[in-house]
């Protein structure tokens, strides 16, 4: 009912910047879907035109059958959460809740009704009578949500709206959201440049730069596959390491300090794409780096530990090899310290090789 | 050593104050007090500051005269017609300058501006002969039409930089909410704007009240005169009746004083803030 499509949209502001460069998205009914991005990849102007508060320069935008390009944002049946909330500063929260009803002309009583229901969903009845200064950021993030689910509306879109709480508000309220989500039953557009959000979240994550779809997938497939060394390096935390290597002549992958045989099925990959003799980008995530041997690891790479983060669960080393900086997580008991000189082994069962030129996947 | 500093400061704050509050207040208390006088204690060879006698007496002639109440009724029509259409106009032009894209809007912005630069003086002969040619000498009319070329340009600049404080997410949620542009501004925008609102409203107000050259040029008739010009009339031939004059003068500034005591506390409250995160 509530699928939404996007279909070539483009965006390009008066000092001819192009915001957003041909984009093409399915969003199924009651998905989950969540835009990230590094700052001005173009996410939140995508969610301002699905709103309507944004001029379409070319494109279509299709909620359920009706293109909605020339439908003012209040005819949309969509309701859009800010950022900075952007509540109502001079009405109660009671009012802020139930401004929209008002505005559809509802009768009192049923206001009344659906501002408690959904003030009890927030848990945030008792802050009713309050006016906006006077409520915490997480108490006004609730009211937000709240005015947004108020309208019981086809499509939720969320700008980025735990960006402004602290951190461990941000993760309490972005369990509460998902629970949200599960018990609404509805479409939602999450916008964030916080990967962990998209992750955590998202049932389907597109990830954008300078308003390109960069990859469309669920968080698993893009954490495994990623399609290019941008996507590589902003999904995941740490971020995957990214070496430069070379294909020889054997088809192998060649460091400064080892080398490994390609499977014969990526053999042939490399051989169509011509990438024999090429240089190319070797990526590999932190968890795949081990410091011992096992049966299935490449290696070794020597290097010296630059930084040491202790995570308490983990440990995140970054090391400086003759081959670049490389990021490893291991066990808290481990014994390793700063300028130690370690092994390390890459475990290659789950492989990705870049195109060097565009950063494209091969492998 | 540092509280013994601030002490100081403040001393000297305060003194700085109170000579500054003594040198304007000084004509208002003069005033008041000589209203206050038999007309016999106004001018005596030993001047004095307070009555020997209080009395009510000048009012009492102030107010028996036929056409002052009638003065104060002008004034009071064109302050409030000039305050209400100014806010009026200037909201709606304000906003549109600021939340609405059309062509030409920075031209509009600049020849707004433009507009606020000419000295008044220079103004007089042109009104005068367009509200000739249009039929509108000698009424109020004219006056809210003039006043209103003078305040609008101010009250839109006013109501325009403050409506650009205001975070635009607040605007698009109220249109999120079904809002149309005229409630967003009624509903929304205007309530958080108070400050600003406030000042649009005083300024143009008082601009009505005070105003003298465009009343004297463009008003002829007595029953249409304003009390600023009213006040002009006590002024005798031969004689100056200062009791008079000086009750006209505080009750031409009672209605001014009561509006900047009602609203004052408006122009202090910032109620944007907590809105949002800033």
């Amino acid at each position: 009912m509530a699928k939404l499509f996007l279909e070539n949209l483009t965006k390009v502001y008066d000092n001819k910047v192009a915001a957003v460069k041909d984009v093409n998205l399915s969003i199924e009914d009651k998905e989950f879907l969540v835009m990230v991005g590094p700052s001005g990849c173009g996410k939140s102007t995508i969610l301002r035109m699905i709103a309507g508060l944004e001029e379409i320069t070319s494109g279509n935008i299709f909620i359920g059958e009706t293109r909605v390009n020339d439908i003012p944002p209040k005819d949309r049946d969509i309701v859009m959460v800010f950022q900075n909330y952007a509540l109502y500063p001079h009405m109660t929260v009671y009012n802020n809740l139930a401004f929209s009803l008002k505005m559809k002309g509802i009768d009192k009583e049923e206001i009344k009704r659906r501002v408690s229901d959904t003030a009890k969903i927030l848990e945030i009845e008792e802050l009713l009578k309050r006016k906006p200064k006077q409520l915490s950021g997480g108490q006004k993030q609730r009211v937000a949500l709240g005015r947004a689910i108020i309208r019981n509306p086809k499509v939720f879109l969320l700008d980025e709206p735990l960006s402004n709480l602290d951190a461990k508000l941000r993760v309490q309220l972005r369990a509460e959201l998902y629970r949200l989500y599960k018990r609404l039953n509805t479409t939602i557009i999450y916008v964030t440049h916080d990967q962990t959000e998209a992750m955590t979240m998202g049932s389907k994550i597109v990830v954008l730069k300078d308003g390109i779809i960069q990859q469309t997938g669920t968080p698993q497939n893009i954490y495994k596959y990623p399609l290019n060394t941008f996507v590589a390096g902003f999904i995941g935390t740490p971020p995957m390491n990214l070496l430069e290597a070379e294909i020889n002549g054997e088809l192998s992958v060649q460091f400064q300090q080892f080398s490994f045989t390609l499977e014969e099925k990526h053999k042939e990959v490399i051989r169509a794409g011509g990438y024999a003799g090429k240089k190319v980008i070797f990526g590999i995530r932190a968890e795949e780096i081990t410091t011992s041997q096992s049966e299935c690891s490449m290696g070794p790479v020597t290097g010296e530990v630059e930084v040491i983060e202790n995570l308490g669960s983990e440990l995140n080393v970054y090391i400086n090899t003759t081959d670049g900086g490389l990021v490893t997580k291991v066990h808290p008991g481990t014994e390793i310290k700063i300028e130690d000189k370690i092994k390390l082994y890459f475990n290659t069962g789950q492989l990705h090789l870049f195109d060097k030129d565009n950063g494209r996947r091969i492998i | 050593m540092k509280s013994n500093s601030g002490f100081w400061n403040k001393a000297i704050r305060l003194v700085l104050l109170m000579i500054l509050t003594y040198v304007l207040l000084f004509p208002m208390t003069v005033a008041l007090f000589t209203s206050l006088k038999p007309p016999g204690e106004v001018i005596t060879a030993t001047p004095s500051l307070l009555p020997h006698d209080f009395t009510l007496q000048n009012y009492r002639v102030l107010f028996s005269l036929r056409e002052f109440p009638r003065y104060l009724l002008n004034s009071f029509l064109v302050s409030c017609y000039t305050a209400l259409i100014s806010i009026l106009v200037s909201s709606l032009a304000a906003y549109a300058l600021v939340w609405m894209n059309f062509t030409g809007k920075r031209t509009i912005v600049k020849a707004i501006f433009f507009t606020y630069m000419f000295p008044q003086i220079l103004l007089v002969l042109p009104l005068f002969l367009m509200c000739y040619e249009l039929n509108l000498i000698d009424t109020k009319m004219a006056l809210v039409l003039t006043y209103l070329s003078f305040s609008l340009p101010f009250c839109v600049w006013m109501l325009k930089s403050f409506f650009e404080s205001i975070p635009e997410e607040l605007v698009e949620a109220a249109m999120l909410d079904g809002c149309t542009y005229l409630q967003c501004l009624f509903k929304v925008v205007l309530p958080v704007s108070i400050p600003a609102v406030t000042a649009v409203l005083v300024f143009s107000f008082v601009l009505g009240w005070s105003e003298y050259l465009f009343a004297n040029t463009l008003i002829i008739s007595d029953t249409n005169r304003t009390i600023a010009i009213g006040l002009q009339t006590l002024i005798g031939y031969y004689r100056v009746d200062y009791g008079l004059l000086t009750a006209a003068s505080i009750v031409m500034t009672l209605p001014v004083l009561l509006f900047f005591v009602t609203v004052q506390k408006y122009f202090i409250q910032g109620l944007v803030v907590g809105s949002v995160k800033e």
